[in-house]
């Protein structure tokens, strides 16, 4: 019985752990998210990003996923739904989702993401810091550039 | 009231195991894996190359010091291990050696200055080809990234009442890393100098705690890696300036 409760409990810990990936807006400082992986939804990229923002980090998949359908950019749908797989720990639907999309859209986060997946899929045969570097070399965004180099610190130093 | 004893006697003996050295851990945790040191290119990208082109040759690393494992050097130590009161101050240096960093350095460095000159240098670079005579050599000649640690921490027991308290802190440390470069053509110097950068480590914030001791030698070995960087872009810099002449 006891043993029964203990595998039970660590079972339910490990369904609740909080995901490492996080969504903020354009308004939100990163350095208020330490020790997450972020992405940033602009204003720019589709209306109402905020409400976008505000249900991925409170997990509300059921609403989410009603307000991507009536999105009309595909690409913008492609890319929230890449950000809810890969929370949701679905590493290789999420890179299949983004695949066939520029790794230059949305200020470069798809070639994060991608990189992210391949992270999280332990793909050894990728040299992720130079999917890193090539990830800064792309964005212009000083914001976007912040965050790259915290996911090139995570994997090369483990921090 | 055996019960509370019993827990009380714990409480005590797991107070005075508190203040045990924390050397042995500290030094099995820091010494015993490595990290990398490759870092991110941040220089701004030149897309107008001449048709100059320079052979880098392997860098030799010559302080002779960093060759060595690395260490963790006893600083001082205070305990006061009263049955009542236990408290204690340990403070170590850290330091990072060659063999707690995963890459060759000097394929590093070569690789990296070559990777460097691609990105913000003027000039073609390589290190197989020697057409135009051009060659550029380097040397390590001082090196090292160290930092303090302290774990400091008291418990107190009276009666049934219990108080401990430990603080574990790594930091600040420095990395200080010296490059002294020569470009040659045909054995003739045409530019010999030398750069220098260091970068300290202001705060450590590591998490989970049983990863405190390794994240404290990647975070050194992360300053090293950036004074490398700054090192490397001086060097490129320097090179393009002189070849636009």
């Amino acid at each position: 019985m006891k043993i029964t409760c203990i595998v039970s409990l660590l079972i339910l810990c490990n369904c609740t752990a909080p995901s490492r990936y996080k969504a903020v807006t354009d308004h939100v400082q990163l350095s208020e998210t330490p020790r997450k992986k972020v992405f940033i939804i602009k204003n720019g990229y589709l209306p109402n990003a905020g409400r976008f923002v505000e249900m991925i980090n409170a997990n509300q998949w059921i609403r989410f996923d009603k307000e991507v359908q009536a999105l009309t950019d595909s690409r913008a749908k492609s890319f929230l739904q890449a950000i809810r797989l890969l929370i949701q720990k679905e590493y290789f639907s999420a890179y299949r989702t983004i695949e066939a999309y520029s790794d230059t859209d949305f200020d470069c986060q798809l070639k994060i993401l991608k990189a992210d997946c391949l992270y999280e899929l332990k793909a050894d045969s990728v040299d992720l810091q130079n999917k890193y570097q090539e990830a800064w070399d792309c964005t212009e965004d000083s914001r976007i550039k912040s965050i790259v180099k915290s996911r090139f610190r995570f994997v090369n130093y483990g921090l | 009231m055996a019960c509370r004893l019993r827990y009380s006697v714990l409480a005590a003996a797991l107070g005075l195991l508190g203040s045990c050295s924390p050397y042995q851990r500290l030094y099995t945790d820091f010494m015993k894996g490595r990290s990398s040191i490759r870092y991110i290119h941040t220089s701004k990208k030149e897309f107008k190359k001449t048709d100059n082109r320079v052979n880098v040759s392997l860098p030799v690393i010559t302080d002779s010091r960093f060759k060595s494992a690395g260490n963790v050097r006893h600083v001082k130590s205070t305990v006061i291990p009263l049955i009542v009161f236990n408290s204690w101050d340990y403070r170590y240096e850290c330091e990072v050696g060659q063999p707690l960093i995963i890459e060759n350095l000097p394929r590093f460095i070569q690789a990296s200055v070559i990777a460097e000159s691609r990105r913000s240098g003027t000039f073609g670079i390589d290190s197989v080809s020697n057409d135009s005579g051009l060659t550029l050599e380097i040397a390590v000649d001082s090196l090292s990234a160290k930092g303090p640690y302290s774990n400091i921490g008291f418990a107190s027991y009276l009666l049934f009442v219990f108080l401990s308290h430990r603080d574990e802190s790594a930091g600040p440390g420095v990395a200080y890393s010296r490059f002294h470069y020569r470009l040659s053509r045909a054995e003739a110097t045409i530019l010999e100098s030398t750069v220098s950068s260091s970068t300290s480590l202001t705060t450590l914030s590591i998490s989970p705690i049983s990863k405190f001791h390794e994240g404290y030698r990647a975070n050194l070995v992360e300053c090293l890696g950036d004074t490398f960087r700054k090192n490397t872009e001086k060097i490129i810099a320097r090179i393009n300036l002189l070849l636009k002449k």
